[in-house]
This record gives C-alpha cells, structure tokens and sequence, in this order.
C-alpha cells in the first residue's frame, strides 16, 4: 500500500489520461457507460487528490522523480501546498460537473457524447499536471494538451457558432503557446537547465541580461494569452457562450490552472531574482489585473446574454487573482488563492445553473428570467447563493477572499487597489441583482406588452439527479466563507513556500 | 558584443533568419483575412521556432551525439540532442494543431460558405 502511496503525483496525471482512451472503447461496447467510466475514473482522481493534500499537510511537499532519474537529467513533478490544493479543487469539481451531466448530451449523437467525455478526461488530466510540474517544457507540453482538449470541447457540436468560437479561440491560443515555447527557449539558452528549481538557482547573477528579460516577457504573454488576462480576454465571451453542456466549467478550471503556471514561472523560477534585480514585473501585473477588473465588469453590465456576462466575471475575477499576484506579499497571495477556490466554486456552479435552465427552458437572455424563480425554485437557490459569493455579500466564501486581497492591498499601502476593488463588488452586484430581481420579483405573466417573450420550453424544474451538484456547489460557496479556516491550512503554508522562496 | 557588429550579425545568422520568419509569419497571422492563411501564418512561426531550437542545440564542429564505444570520445565535441528532441515533441503538437484548424476550416467552409475572416466573425 504504501508503495502506491508513493506514486500519487503521478497517479493524478495518469489515471484520467489512461481512461481517456478507455472511455470511447468501453463507452462504444457497454452502451451508456461512457459518463460512468468517466465519473470513476474522476472520483479515483479525487481520492488520490484527497491523500495527496493529507500527505502534504502531514510531512511536507512531495517531489516526484519520473522514473526515479535525478532532476539535472530527469523530470520532476512537485507536489507542494500550493499544487496538492488546487489538484483538490479540479478534480472535486470536475466530478461533480460530469455526474451534473447526462449520458447524451443535447445536440451530440451518442458517438460525440463519448468524445465528449474522452476530452473532459484529457482536459482534468492536463490541468493535474501543469499544476505539479517543475520541469518548464513538460508544462509547456501540458498547457498545450490541455489548449488542444478545450478547442475540442468548445467546437464539438461540429455545426454553427460554436465552430467560429473554436476557431477563434484555436488561433489565439496558438498564438499564446508560440510565445510560450520562445520563452521557453530563452530562458534554456542562458541556464541551460529545464527544471524550475534549477532555474530559479541560476538565474539571479545573469537576471539583467536582454535574453533573460526578452523570455520572462515573452512566457507571460503567452500564459495571459491563456489565463485572458485584460487585453486578451477577447477570445472568452465567445467560448463562454457557444460552448455546450459542462465545456465552460472546464474552462473556468483551466483558467485556474494557467494562473498556477503564471504563479510558477513569477515567485518560483524568478522569484530569487527579482528580489535583487528590481523590474517593475509585480506592479505590471498588478496594474493589468486592476484594468482587467473594471473594463471586464463595465464590459459584463452591457451583456444580455448571460453567458457571455459571466464570461467577462470571469475575465475580472482573474484580474483580481493576478492582482492578488502583483501586490506580492504574503497576505496577497494567500488573498489570491482563497480567491482562486471560492470564484471556481462559484463560477461553476454559475454555469451548471444556466446550463441546467437553457436546458429546461431555452433561456439565454437576462431578461427572460421572469418569475423563474417559482417555476424552477431549486436551481434558483443555487444560482442565489452562487451569485452572493460572486459578488462578495458578507458571510459568504467571495467576501472572504475579496476583503483578504483588498486588506493585503491596504496594508501594502495600494489604496487605490482596494478601492477599485470596492467598486468592482458595486459592479457585479449591479449585473447579477439584474437577473436576481427579474428571477423573484417578477411574474412570468407581468411582462410588458411590447415585450413579451415567449419561452421556447415551458419551465420545470430539473430532476433531483441534476439539482443534487448544484446545490452541493451553491452551498459550498456560502460555506466556504464560514469555514475559512479549512482552506487557509493549506493555502497558508503555500503562500509562505512562494514568497519566503522568493522576497 | 554590440548587437550593430557586423560579425555579431553574420555569426548569428540563422537566429536573425528566424526572428525574420516569426515576424512574416505574424504579420499573416493578423493581417490575412482567409482562415487557412492565418493558421499557414502561425505554422510558419511555429517552424521558425523549430530552427530557433535547433541553432541553440548546434555547437560548433560538433557532431551527431551518438556514443561510440571504439573511439576515445572524451576528445570528440557532440551537439546538444536535449532542443532537437525538445523539437520532436513541438513538432507533433503543432502538426496536432494544423489538424485540427485544417478540420475546423473544412466544417466552416461547409456552413458559411466563405473562410473570410471578416465576415465569419460578424456571424459571431
């Protein structure tokens, strides 16, 4: 037993990417299995996480020796406090979206449907191993499995808009992953080492030098390309919206997993060097972070379709955890990663909710919400409290790690941050109380003459099978502000690791 | 070592040949409106990015690392296989990629009826 205990790091990777092959083979013999194979497989994964997480609290940082050969040659996946947590988060949510979704998805044949499931897997697989690695090429390879698997995702319906959205999001993000490998190829001309930790020795006596600035920049583009960081977001309102069934909860999982890989390559690769080399990297992000939060909310309040609404959320969301990134002390990084785990539990069960209406009735747009709250009361429920963590009411998970990276601003002496940050709360709150008053104050009747919508289907509630993750992920949300404590065990000791490496 | 020199310039030669490259390869990538060049626009910078890799590895008067157990190989200089073998593994990525655009242009090209940049994305 314990000799399997030992290999967890690597167990998390390859246990989805090995049933990601199974799935369309035993999905296609036993009928109807393929959403069950990939719910087990996940749910293996999620254990394997929740030992991992244990092991790491219990004896510190785990690191992985693929095939046993020394780090200089070999490749080496580290499992610390920062990576065992967000492994966590990705594999609870990632099972509760498959066992959310049917066993034929609307608009897929049942051949697609475990293609579906074959990318979901291969997605979860990549997103475990791009938070793990230490070896800067092996992440280069996971970022672009993981790229290659939502591209899938988002076009496979094959047929109308959400081809376009494919492709747009294809040629952006290659483009990001071109920036990547360049860096990538920088920074080895000048250490001539592969390996983070490596790297990050070497790197502080040559941090001056064009080459090793020229690839920093170049790694950061290419990984905001991917994160969609303020400029480059323009791919996610289209991704959002046309993708089908659980696609945008993946995404908003792999914007997570992009942000750990911009964590790596900012506190672990460069952290020793820009403690003595001062660039301006951190006040960069922060002040990109901060554009990101107020255009992507103004952008978000102009929405109709809400989809593309919880896009642009998402867009300022990641603003505030690059923020969080940018302000660069303790408080702010442990800020940013409980943000991090409350806006994807959040934004999550956001999208499970609007996949479970379009679904049920057709609705896409915000003002065909009347009265839906007495019609479909549970997913309603779910949707509120969502919504509450989202925008930050008190008592709720949102609330806490808004005011931890709004404190950590203050106290760094960013006034204006914390500011910003206050209005951005007064903007979410101004587009998701839209739909929340239509949802419970009005009547599905009292619409006005000149505007009445009919809805494509008439609105029932969903089945319990359906409702059960969406409450689970409603009610985590409000929780996980009671029970702050519970995520701060690990993410503390994280946010120690990063910066104690690095300042 | 001033980037101006002119031997600097000739030394590095096929360094400048790929920054040239990523650059046209750019340039398609924004400039051109029908889909298939786009993406021909980004093969181009991914395999100028190929050679980048592959000048890294090269040293000079070194040859093929394959260990010969016959002759005294302390005295002979082998290029570096780690970028040529870094490369292997982009180039299966990028042609992974190329497929998948090419398929998607085909579906595209099947609905719209146009692969204009422009006017698909007003269909967006």
């Amino acid at each position: 037993m314990t000799d399997i205990l030992s290999h967890l790091p690597i167990l998390i990777v390859m246990i989805p990417f090995g049933c990601a092959y199974l799935t369309p083979f035993l999905g296609y013999l036993l009928k109807g299995w393929g959403r069950r194979i990939t719910a087990i497989a996940l749910f293996a994964t999620l254990i394997c996480s929740m030992l991992l997480v244990y092991q790491v609290i219990r004896n510190g940082p785990i690191i992985y020796h693929l095939s046993g050969v020394l780090p200089p040659l070999g490749i080496a996946f580290n499992a610390d406090y920062l990576g065992s947590a967000i492994s966590l988060l990705i594999s609870g949510i990632v099972l509760l979206a498959v066992v959310y979704d049917k066993d034929r998805i609307a608009g897929l044949g049942e051949k697609k449907t475990l293609f579906f499931y074959t990318l979901v897997l291969l997605a979860a697989g990549a997103m475990q191993g791009i938070i793990i690695t230490e070896d800067i090429f092996t992440l280069f390879i996971l970022i672009e499995i993981l790229s290659i698997a939502m591209y899938g995702l988002v076009a496979i319906r094959g047929s109308g808009r959400c081809l376009l959205a494919g492709y747009k999001y294809l040629l952006i993000g290659s483009a990001g992953s071109a920036l990547i490998l360049i860096g990538i190829g920088f920074l080895y001309i000048t250490t001539g080492t592969l390996n983070m930790q490596i790297m990050a020795e070497l790197l502080p006596p040559i941090s001056g030098s064009m080459t090793v600035l020229a690839g920093l920049a170049l790694l950061i583009a290419g990984i905001c390309t991917k994160i969609g960081l303020f400029p480059l977001h323009v791919w996610m309102p289209d991704v959002y919206a046309y993708a089908p069934s659980i696609a945008p909860v993946l995404s908003t999982l792999a914007l997570k997993a992009g942000v750990v890989a911009l964590i790596r390559i900012v506190y672990t690769i460069f952290g020793p060097s820009l403690a003595i080399q001062p660039i301006p990297l951190y006040s960069v992000l922060a002040l990109l972070g901060a554009l990101a939060i107020l255009i992507c909310s103004v952008l978000a309040i102009l929405q109709l379709d809400i989809r593309k609404m919880f896009a642009y959320s998402s867009g300022a969301n990641i603003g505030c955890i690059v923020l969080g990134i940018g302000i660069a002390t303790q408080l702010s990084v442990e800020g940013a990663l409980l943000h991090m785990i409350t806006h994807t539990a959040g934004k999550a069960c956001l999208f499970l909710c609007a996949d479970t209406i379009l679904n049920q009735t057709g609705i896409r747009y915000v003002h065909e919400f009347r009265g839906l709250s007495s019609s479909m009361p549970y997913t309603m429920a779910a949707f509120l409290m969502a919504s509450i963590s989202i925008i930050g009411l008190p008592l709720s998970g949102g609330f806490m790690s808004k005011i931890y990276v709004a404190g950590a601003a203050i106290h760094a002496g960013h006034w204006i941050y914390a500011a910003i940050l206050l209005i951005w709360t007064a903007l979410t709150a101004l587009y998701l109380f839209r739909i929340l008053n239509s949802a419970y104050f009005y009547n599905a009747a009292s619409t006005k003459p000149g505007r009445s919508h009919t809805r494509a289907l008439p609105a029932n509630e969903a089945p319990a099978r359906v409702l059960v993750p969406l409450l689970l992920l409603g009610i985590a949300c409000i929780l996980l502000g009671f029970f702050v404590d519970l995520p701060m065990a690990v993410i503390r000791p994280a946010a120690e690791l990063l910066i104690g490496g690095g300042l | 070592m001033n980037a101006i020199d002119p031997g600097f310039i000739l030394g590095h030669y096929n360094y400048w040949v790929s920054i040239i490259l990523i650059m046209i390869g750019l340039y398609a990538l924004i400039a051109k409106r029908n889909l298939i060049k786009k993406f021909i626009g980004l093969n181009i910078i991914e395999t100028a990015i190929f050679l980048f890799y592959i000048s890294l590895g090269d040293v000079e008067g070194g040859i093929a690392p394959i260990i010969t157990h016959d002759a005294a190989h302390d005295t002979v200089v082998y290029a570096n296989p780690l970028p040529s073998a870094m490369m292997l593994t982009a180039i299966v990525v990028t042609l992974a990629m190329t497929a998948l655009a090419l398929g998607f242009t085909v579906l595209i090209y099947r609905q719209y009826g146009t692969l204009d940049a422009k006017k698909l994305m007003e269909q967006l």
